[in-house]
């Protein structure tokens, strides 16, 4: 059970840290698209 | 003939079948209304919970057994996991990204603050619990209610009442609970950091993100799909602009008759049979050692990140990771303001309390998909 558990808490954490860290880059891949866009839009 | 007919319709009464673990639930439930009314501790749900442990342990009446009114709640609200999902859709239409999109390095102080969740769960099976139950109790460190039922009416429903009524007790209790683990993990100077302000958030940003994010998340943990979906699909409705009667009602009366059931349909897991054992008390206490790991994770990944960041971040928002929105994040601001009363910190400290509740519900999927 223990191996188990370990198993368990080290991808849990892992896929959450990894997530929000995509998750992360993601939202400053969008801004920057995003004021692209809006730089265009006003141009 | 006629003291026959008296004792058959004595039997028929509760008065025969009320035992002290039913009185004892009584003050339980009368307890929680009180903390509810004179305390203001989460009100909207600890009144129906409350009233909920008070009406289900009325001996003998017809509420939970199969088919029966409020089995019928738990049921179909709880066991179909539909209740949780449409809370997430209302607090998604509730929910500004904003702070979040200006200064999304917040997002990893969210995912810090999960630690706790992973301690109280390796703690949870040291006391004997199995690791469905085990991972329903490390929940409650994640400070996020709808997320805590969500996994344990997955994984542990006999469970639901006591974990959820642990996570609502101690989001009520942040202010009490977060402050002197922060002073102790921060000096002075580091309170009085004051963070640059942060920058207007387009329209066009915020109507992208629950897209984005949906994605992400999705994409990296399909299990967390139906709470996030529905919390996106909320912020969506609140971001575009163009559908205002969805809006609120996903902010008003969808969310209300929602926690409506939902506080019945918890209140009512929390029978004196279930309730009066010696697990309830392991289930607080590990839940008390998750929520201070949370704060202590999110507390040091800040000041881990200023030793690598140009523009330093205020290390008492880390501990806004927690979710308990928006409570967490008032008490980043309050401590912050009493090491130095100009420093407004309150919306710096919304980004990791919003990035708290996708890492709990990351978390939540992570379980669902690896013990489900």
């Amino acid at each position: 059970m223990w191996s188990e558990a370990l198993r368990i808490g080290v991808i849990g954490f892992s896929v959450v840290f990894i997530t929000l860290l995509i998750l992360t880059l993601s939202v400053k891949v969008m801004s920057f698209v995003c004021k692209r866009i809006e730089k265009k839009r006003s141009k | 003939m006629d003291f026959e007919l008296f004792h058959e319709l004595l039997f028929k009464t509760g008065i025969m079948h009320l035992t002290v673990g039913h009185v004892v639930m009584w003050l339980i439930g009368c307890l929680f209304i009180f903390l509810a009314i004179k305390k203001g501790f989460e009100p909207l749900l600890l009144v129906p919970i409350g009233f909920s442990i008070f009406l289900v342990n009325m001996p003998i009446a017809p509420l939970t057994g199969p088919g029966e009114l409020i089995n019928l709640f738990f049921k179909y609200g709880l066991e179909t996991e539909i209740i949780p999902c449409l809370i997430f859709l209302g607090i998604g239409a509730l929910t500004d990204f904003g702070p979040m999109i200006a200064n999304p390095k917040t997002l990893l102080l969210g995912a810090s603050a999960q630690l706790g969740v992973y301690i109280a769960f390796f703690g949870s099976i040291l006391f004997g619990f199995s690791l469905k139950e085990a991972a329903s109790i490390g929940i409650i460190g994640g400070a996020d209610g709808p997320t805590t039922i969500y996994l344990a009416s997955a994984l542990a429903p006999h469970m639901v009442g006591m974990v959820a009524v642990a996570a609502y007790s101690y989001m009520s209790m942040v202010p009490l609970i977060q402050p002197p683990i922060m002073k102790l993990l921060t000096t002075k100077e580091e309170r009085k950091i004051r963070m640059k302000q942060l920058r207007p958030v387009s329209r066009l940003e915020r109507i992208v993100y629950p897209l984005v994010a949906t994605v992400v998340i999705c994409l990296l943990t399909p299990a967390a799909a139906p709470i996030m979906g529905l919390f996106m699909i909320g912020n969506l409705f609140r971001e575009c602009g163009v559908v205002d009667r969805l809006l609120k009602t996903s902010q008003n009366e969808l969310l209300n008759l929602v926690t409506i059931i939902l506080g019945i349909a918890v209140g009512s897991t929390m029978k004196a049979e279930i309730f009066l054992r010696p697990q309830p008390l392991f289930i607080f206490l590990l839940g008390l050692v998750a929520f201070a790991f949370s704060t202590v994770a999110g507390v040091l990944l800040a000041k881990i990140m200023n030793l690598f960041l140009k523009e330093k971040i205020n290390p008492l928002i880390g501990s806004a990771g927690v979710s308990a929105v928006p409570m967490a994040a008032r008490v980043s601001q309050k401590i912050g303001f009493e090491a130095d009363p100009q420093n407004h910190l309150l919306m710096h400290a919304m980004g990791p309390n919003v990035a708290g509740v996708i890492g709990t519900a990351v978390a939540a999927g992570t379980f669902l998909s690896l013990l489900k």
